[in-house]
């Protein structure tokens, strides 16, 4: 069964791997049940992003798992060039804060700083939260209705971020300044619980319905947390 | 029956109304068939915004006609405010203040006006968006998303209101197979012009004082032909069905820039 999944860091298999040497709920899918499975997961990555990676090449599988992000994202457009081995990740703004940091980065070129500082811009003067959510929503919906048997599972409201935060604190008390830390941990979650999240998709896959129940995770010890979360 | 009517300048009921006192299709349309119309129409707004609108109000209206503009247009958000100008009251039936012109910004020579000739609206925010969205058109735009966005939000309309009158400005995307390609409204002001001009080249070398961008004669036209569409006719446009204005007095309503 060919098997295609879409998304953001939560659907990365490559994002922090040379860091911590664990594997992600997508290799493990594809280890454990889908060997023919194609990873379009991008971290920091729009919705926009990954919906127009879909409607390329959505049609070459058998199933869609499609992981569906935070709306407001920016996507800079593909005209614009970046440098080297990480030229990649700079298209991808999710926040003022991102922008600020790629404009750090040695990928950074002269439209790219251009760019990057328009998105700036962007968010501070012409976001636009409900257009953006409407627009998010649009593109989700238009996702089901060409594939109606896509598993389209959230990030945020009860989503996968539920996990992440969930590892922190079993209460689900969300620290707002988690993110502030570096989070090295494979698609945002402990070792563990890459590997329940793996068999879950499989079940989901297999028409069961789809729900997120921290209490179907583990919490990790502080040991390991610490080692995979930590103060920059 | 209440009608609704939403919209760019081609709906815009209001659009250089003080400078030549004829009338638009959207009046004709409410003087001959719906007394009860409301109309949303705003000079250089974005789909999104007569989206927005739309959602806002539809269920109030018995019947919807949606003049669809063109993609990649930008709204400036309510938050950012700009100042109000007493001495140029401009009532709009949509009760926007004559500030609603800096929230639209349909490109950067759009933008650039604004920076430029409206200081009299201009606030500081008002500016740092305005500089935004010029930096938005240089460095984000990306016309492949700005399509799809606009035809998710044609399909939202139409799913919403399967009964919605809509009419594209200029219709995107290929033909269907052995089809001509379907044309707009835009394509009935480039007929009515004596002079041949590349459509690219339209905004950028003429001034067009034009109500809704037509012709006296082909606002009646269009207001006809409105009303056929309302009651089941499919929605088709056909220049022969319009008319051409004499080189005079298409000169009167469209001018060169200086």
């Amino acid at each position: 069964m060919k098997v295609a999944v879409f998304g953001d860091s939560y659907a990365d298999e490559i994002m922090n791997k040379n860091e911590v040497n664990y594997k992600s709920w997508v290799e493990l899918l594809r280890e454990k049940y889908y060997p023919d499975l194609t990873c379009y997961g991008m971290s920091g990555s729009s919705l926009y992003f990954s919906y127009n990676l879909f409607l390329e090449h959505q049609s070459k599988f058998d199933k869609i798992i499609f992981v569906t992000t935070t709306p407001g994202r920016i996507l800079i457009p593909k005209y614009i060039k970046f440098n080297g081995n990480r030229a990649h990740l700079m298209y991808h703004i999710n926040s003022i804060d991102t922008a600020i940091q790629h404009l750090d980065e040695p990928a950074m070129t002269e439209e790219g700083i251009l760019a990057t500082k328009a998105a700036i811009e962007y968010f501070k003067y012409l976001h636009d939260p409900v257009k953006d959510k409407r627009l998010y929503n649009l593109m989700k919906e238009h996702i089901r209705k060409i594939r109606s048997d896509t598993i389209m599972i959230e990030t945020m409201m009860n989503g996968l971020s539920d996990i992440s935060y969930y590892e922190f604190n079993p209460t689900g008390y969300r620290d707002p300044n988690m993110w502030k830390c570096r989070d090295a941990r494979m698609c945002h979650l402990s070792p563990r619980n890459n590997e329940i999240l793996a068999d879950k998709m499989f079940e989901w896959c297999n028409g069961v319905s789809i729900k997120i129940d921290v209490k179907d995770f583990e919490v990790p010890s502080k040991e390991e947390l610490e080692r995979l979360v930590y103060i920059r | 029956m209440k009608v609704a009517v939403f919209g760019d300048s081609y709906a815009d009921e209001n659009i250089v109304k003080s400078k030549f006192n004829y009338k638009s299709w959207v009046e004709i349309l409410r003087e001959k068939y719906y007394p009860d119309l409301t109309c949303y129409g705003t000079s250089a707004s974005s789909l999104y915004f007569s989206y927005d609108l739309f959602l806002e109000h539809q269920n109030k209206f018995d019947k919807i006609i949606f003049i669809y503009t063109g993609a990649g247009r930008i709204t400036i958000p309510k938050y950012i405010k700009f100042k109000e100008d007493p001495r140029n009251s401009i009532e709009h039936i949509n009760k926007h203040t004559n500030s609603h012109i800096m929230y639209h910004v349909a490109n950067i020579a759009t933008a650039e006006d604004h920076l430029l000739d409206h200081h009299n609206l201009m606030t500081e925010e008002g500016a740092l968006a305005t500089k935004a969205a010029v930096e938005y058109f240089k460095y984000l735009y990306d016309f492949e998303y700005e399509l799809k966005m606009h035809n998710l939000m044609k399909d939202s309309i139409k799913a919403i209101r399967n009964d919605v009158v809509g009419i594209d400005i200029t219709p995107h995307g290929q033909p269907k197979h052995g089809q001509p390609k379907p044309l707009g409204l835009f394509d009935i002001s480039m007929y009515e012009s004596p002079i041949s001009i590349d459509k690219s080249d339209w905004m950028k070398k003429y001034i067009d004082c034009r109500t809704c961008h037509l012709s006296p004669r082909n606002n009646e036209i269009l207001a006809d032909k409105i009303f056929e569409w309302c009651n089941g006719k499919p929605v088709h446009i056909d220049l022969n069905d319009f008319e051409k204005p004499t080189e005079e007095e298409f000169l009167k309503h469209v001018r060169p820039m200086a």
